[in-house]
């Protein structure tokens, strides 16, 4: 066994299968960006059809299957409303609040971390503080907690998530300015004595958003799942307006009796989340380096 | 040293911080006496209790005896049963959350260092590719939904287990197993991409021409240098599964610190509320501080000055 | 060794050690936790085994003097005696007096207490504990119970045997009252306290207390030198299950051996071999509650049209499978108070609009609250389907869903906003508790009529005979006023394992004594 051996059959072992992997892994990746895509054409396509009603109820055609009534393609839940029209505007509500949330979570995230990492000294020191402080905090608990003292709703949920998720974001944006900073290009500029909002603005700034938006789609999955979690506890937007979690937490009471009312809103969630996971991979900077045959 | 003294600092600070937040919060849910005092108590009753406990008397005044208080170890008394301290409700239900975190943690770790380091030792893509998909699989799918699957096919469907927790081993296993999944997905993402860049290095082509097997230093020497990396993510991993393991409690009924909190919290009992905040923080602070000295203690890299 | 692979083993050393560490730890605490016995399969005699009975909430505090509560009672109902006692079917029955005599104003009452009853630490029950249990209540500003017997003027023992007391108003209900409280012997409790008494409590009752695992359970064992009838099964637990789905599963799977399921969840036992449904007549009526002075609540007409616009049968038959019936009264069947034949308003959605169109109602938001959590299992849908009802009729309700202590909380504190959707079930089985909380002067109570207030103290004071005619008058005022909205009479539906024999209580209180195994 001998260096020159080892290299050998990794040289001419490999490579096909490296191939093979890194195309897979594009194929997965497009996939995952496809179904996010048609589940979101199927939510506005839903909300188009002349039979979409997520709030009206029907006690006398409650708990209908999937497939049985023409009038409700998916069924409908224990108060007889229509299953399908129920999990589209639940996807609309759902998305939209992660959206707003990513968004907070980009801003604050974007501003705090650049300031660290250009200004440096006693601004990054703050900041490193005001982080430590952010991540100790359990978001899950101020939440409830606030939610019994103003009552729950989903601009109290966009605040709280907004403002304990935003570090990601932060760290990145930290590292590009901490390493952009001492460039020639934001040097010049700076010993010509431009104010440093318009260094930021337009030397780093434009650096910095392709990677903030990485960030920000990689971490859709996580925000939906959380979400999901809070309107499951009972937090966020409430009844009768229908959100994912929400409508999983409907759902479980009836979970042996009709099934496919907790199912489908799951199943959603899944799609979702597992399309945007694997859309981000392509971006994540992971090895793909061939693994090594035992002979 | 003195990156010692600085991140210790740091850790005073944030729990400062928590504590302050804490007392807020519990001072704008209002004043206790109307809850602790039965239907029928007058307004002038009510007053009285307020200003015997101390709520009456000017924010800052109430502030400082609340640190002062802490000082000492006293979080207070709970509202709703005068009888019981507030951290003595909380720390009651503290083991029941501590075990179910520690136990998921270190059974989806260990399982994850396994599954990546026999990855590694083998060469099988098709294994790799079997723990990237079910990995993918499992982190899609939200936890208290994963939870109530496990309950319907174990629990019901085939009778084998528990579908309530903490009444005996057995009917820990659903809990646990509903965590533990979610960590080892985690972790051996991270392995195994750390053990692949641990593979160009030049101590391994020095190892293998010295004549180890490959499994030998997949195992021996990769590994303890793919680890470091991890050490950071598990802390506060870990950390965070203490204080956060909210959502599975409720699905298993699970008689933990999230529990108690919700309904301290719907029984308007804030000085449980807040109890429970500073013991969630404290730990977290805690268990990140002591891995963060304990890998620059091993990474002769970090420097310590 | 090279230092880097000395430092490397150190570090798999630490990781190893951490992880087994984590092991280790967890696997010390887990040997805290307690075990529970499930009591399924075979025991030599049904009864030296062991039975677990689920309850839904686990009361704030066990104490008989400082606390109150449905869920407290399973346990105080084991482990104390009061001086009557409420059975299965709602009647009252001897405890730890033989026999009472009221005066004919109805407010001095004399119980005669049985001899020979020792506490479950050998000392003996005096007239003297009964004294001190009343007297501390009344004494403790933080005592839930002191409420339900405010109305006491004096108590006193006038002989070794004999116990009086005086009210301060008749109080036709006041054996009922009684039965509530649990009586605690005086030297343990003074030298407890109530800090400690409730983790270490001593009563008289058929079950001695073993142990409280707050959170997940309150263990008794049967009290071999019980004066009264022996308890049937040796063993009790009282299990602490919130989630209404982990009942169902719990009894599937054999965890539980009775738990109260919601009514949605019955066909889940369809055809199950280890488990029964068992179903009981209720005491608990479900009502729709009004502040009568909220923006558009005030207007008569407005309230009028609320009975009429809800589609009772529907709801109960496909969200509650049937099991309630319509009532228009606030009391159950068997609670005294309940007026047999008084109407039930009928499904007219037509008189509803026609009602909410002449009243001049200008489209003002009206809130609904119910509790999302911690109460029936049922009320979101229920809630949901009511505001989708009234919708109908023309008005326009929001839905504020909240945790059921929250909820409780609001309603104690007089702070409800419209509508809320609650139920009662009077665990003195007497409508006068019910009259005073809803309709007459207490927190529920929005409109404060005077009439009603007046025909409040008539009742009190009313003998049996005309007390019926009082209720009659009042259910009859609040049809016409709208005070409050009585939806249905619940059907109370347990799961239950197939080897168990039990009549579930009116109440839906356990009797733990006469919960029984059969063979098979």
């Amino acid at each position: 066994m001998t260096d020159t051996v080892a290299m050998a059959q990794v040289g001419t072992a490999a490579p096909r299968r490296r191939r093979l992997s890194a195309r897979q892994g594009r194929w997965l990746s497009t996939c995952g960006g496809l179904i996010v895509v048609l589940v979101i054409l199927a939510i506005i396509a839903v909300h188009l059809w002349p039979g979409f009603d997520a709030f009206t109820q029907d006690l006398a055609h409650a708990r209908l299957g999937p497939f049985v009534d023409p009038k409700h393609p998916l069924g409908t839940d224990v108060v007889g409303r229509d299953l399908l029209s129920r999990v589209a505007a639940g996807g609309q509500t759902t998305l939209l609040i992660t959206a707003a949330i990513v968004l907070v979570n980009f801003v604050v995230g974007t501003v705090l971390g650049l300031l660290a990492g250009f200004f440096g000294g006693w601004a990054d020191n703050v900041i490193a503080l005001v982080t430590d402080v952010s991540l100790a905090l359990p978001a899950v608990l101020l939440l409830i907690a606030l939610s019994a003292i103003f009552g729950p709703s989903a601009l109290l949920m966009i605040l709280v998530l907004g403002f304990t998720h935003w570090m990601s974001f932060a760290r990145l944006a930290r590292a590009t300015a901490l390493s952009l900073r001492s460039r020639d290009f934001v040097m010049a500029p700076r010993m010509l004595g431009a104010s440093s909002a318009r260094i930021i603005r337009t030397h780093i700034l434009p650096h910095v958003l392709p990677q903030m938006f990485i960030v920000a789609v990689t971490s859709i999955g996580s925000v939906i799942l959380l979400q999901a979690g809070l309107d499951y506890l009972g937090l966020g937007i409430q009844p009768p307006d229908p959100t994912w979690g929400g409508l999983v937490l409907e759902g479980q009471k009836y979970m042996r009796l009709s099934p496919w009312q907790v199912i489908l809103p799951g199943l959603a969630i899944f799609l979702v989340v597992g399309g945007t996971t694997f859309f981000s991979q392509r971006f994540t900077a992971e090895s793909t380096q061939p693994l090594r045959k035992v002979r | 040293m003195s990156y010692v003294i600085r991140r210790i600092l740091q850790a005073l600070v944030t729990l400062f911080v928590a504590v302050t937040i804490a007392f807020v919060l519990g001072r704008m849910s209002g004043k206790p006496a109307a809850l602790i005092l039965t239907e029928g108590a007058t307004a002038q009753q009510i007053d009285e209790l307020n200003g015997k406990l101390g709520f009456n008397d000017p924010i800052l005044g109430q502030y400082g005896r609340y640190l002062a208080g802490l000082l000492h170890g006293d979080f207070g008394v709970s509202y709703r049963n005068p009888g019981q301290s507030a951290i003595g409700i909380i720390l009651e239900r503290l083991p029941a959350t501590t075990t179910l975190a520690l136990l998921s943690f270190a059974i989806g770790l260990v399982l994850a260092v396994v599954a990546a380091v026999l990855v590694h030792i083998t060469g099988s893509h098709t294994l790799r590719a079997l723990f990237v998909w079910s990995g993918a699989l499992r982190s899609s799918v939200p936890d208290f939904f994963f939870g109530v699957l496990l309950v319907l096919i174990f629990a019901v469907g085939l009778g084998w287990l528990p579908s309530l927790g903490y009444t005996g081993l057995p009917s820990f296993v659903l809990p646990v197993a509903t965590i533990a999944t979610a960590q080892f997905v985690l972790y051996v993402r991270l392995l195994d991409s750390a053990l692949s860049e641990q593979t160009t290095a030049e101590y391994v082509r020095t190892a293998y021409a010295r004549g180890k097997s490959h499994a030998a230093v997949v195992a021996t020497e990769m590994l303890p240098n793919a680890f470091l990396p991890i050490l950071t993510v598990a802390g506060l991993n870990l950390a965070g599964l203490l204080g956060g393991t909210i959502i599975v409690e409720q699905v298993f009924s699970w008689p933990g610190m999230g529990v108690a909190l919700i309904n301290a919290v719907s029984q308007r009992d804030f000085a449980v509320v807040q109890a429970g905040l500073l013991v969630v923080v404290l730990i977290f602070v805690v268990v990140n501080v002591v891995v963060d000295l304990l890998y620059s203690l091993i990474d002769p890299r970090v420097k310590l000055a | 060794m090279s230092m880097k692979t000395q430092r490397r083993g150190r570090l798999m050393a630490l990781g190893v050690a951490l992880a087994l560490g984590s092991v280790l730890l967890s696997g010390c605490m887990g040997s805290a936790g307690s075990a529970t016995s499930t009591g399924g399969g075979a025991t030599t005699a049904p009864d030296n085994g062991s039975a677990t009975l689920a309850l839904p909430t686990e009361p704030a505090n066990i104490d008989p003097i400082m606390m109150r509560s449905i869920s407290a009672w399973n346990m105080y109902y084991a482990v104390f005696d009061g001086l009557t006692r409420i059975d299965s079917a709602g009647k009252i029955q001897p405890g730890l007096a033989t026999e009472w005599k009221s005066n004919a104003t109805q407010d001095v009452w004399t119980f005669t207490i049985r001899k020979g009853v020792t506490f479950q630490d050998g000392s003996a029950l005096n007239v003297s504990d009964i004294v001190y249990t009343y007297n501390k209540i009344l004494a403790s500003d933080k005592s839930t119970n002191r409420v339900a017997i405010a109305m006491i003027s004096k108590v006193e023992a006038t002989d070794d045997h004999t116990v009086q007391f005086t009210l301060k108003n008749p109080f036709s209900a006041w054996l009922n009252q009684v039965a509530t409280i649990g009586i605690v012997p005086e030297k343990v409790y003074e030298a407890e306290g109530p800090d400690k008494f409730p983790d270490a409590p001593v009563g008289s009752g058929p079950y001695k207390f073993v142990s409280w695992n707050h959170g997940v359970d309150y263990k008794v064992t049967r009290n071999d030198d019980y004066w009264g009838d022996k308890a049937k099964i040796k063993d009790i637990t009282f299990s602490f299950v919130g989630a209404p789905d982990a009942r169902v599963t719990g009894v599937e799977s054999g965890t539980l051996d009775t738990a109260i399921i919601p009514a949605s969840q019955v066909p889940v036992f369809t055809g199950a071999s280890n488990a029964k449904v068992v179903e009981a007549a209720s005491n608990q009526i479900a009502f729709i509650g009004v502040n009568t002075t909220a923006g558009a609540l005030s207007n008569l007409k407005v309230r009028q049209a609320i009975p009429l616009a809800i589609d009772r049968k529907s709801i109960i038959d496909s969200l509650l499978n049937g099991y309630a019936s319509p009532t228009g009264q606030p009391v159950a069947k068997g609670v005294t108070g309940y007026v047999d034949g008084f109407p039930t308003p009928k499904y007219d959605l037509a008189a509803a609009k026609k009602l909410v169109a002449d009243s001049g109602y200008d489209g003002s938001e009206i809130t609904l609250q119910y509790a999302s959590t911690g109460g029936s299992p049922t009320d979101p849908e229920v809630a949901q389907a009511i505001a989708a009802d009234l919708g109908k009729a023309g008005l326009k309700i929001k839905l504020v869903g909240a945790e059921q202590s929250s909820l409780s909380l609001s309603l104690a504190n007089h702070q409800i906003t419209g509508l809320y959707l609650n139920a009662w079930s009077p665990s003195s089985m007497d409508g006068d508790v019910v009259v005073s909380q809803l309709l007459a002067g207490g927190p529920e109570d929005y409109a404060r009529s005077p009439e009603m207030a007046q025909l409040y103290l008539d009742q009190q004071a009313a003998n049996a005979d005309k007390r019926a005619d009082v209720f009659k008058k009042i259910w009859s005022w609040n049809a016409t006023n709208v005070s409050n909205v009585p939806l249905w009479q619940n059907t109370n539906t347990y799961a239950a394992a197939s080897t168990i024999s039990w009549t579930p209580a009116v109440d839906g209180i356990y009797r733990a004594a006469e919960v029984g195994r059969s063979a098979k």
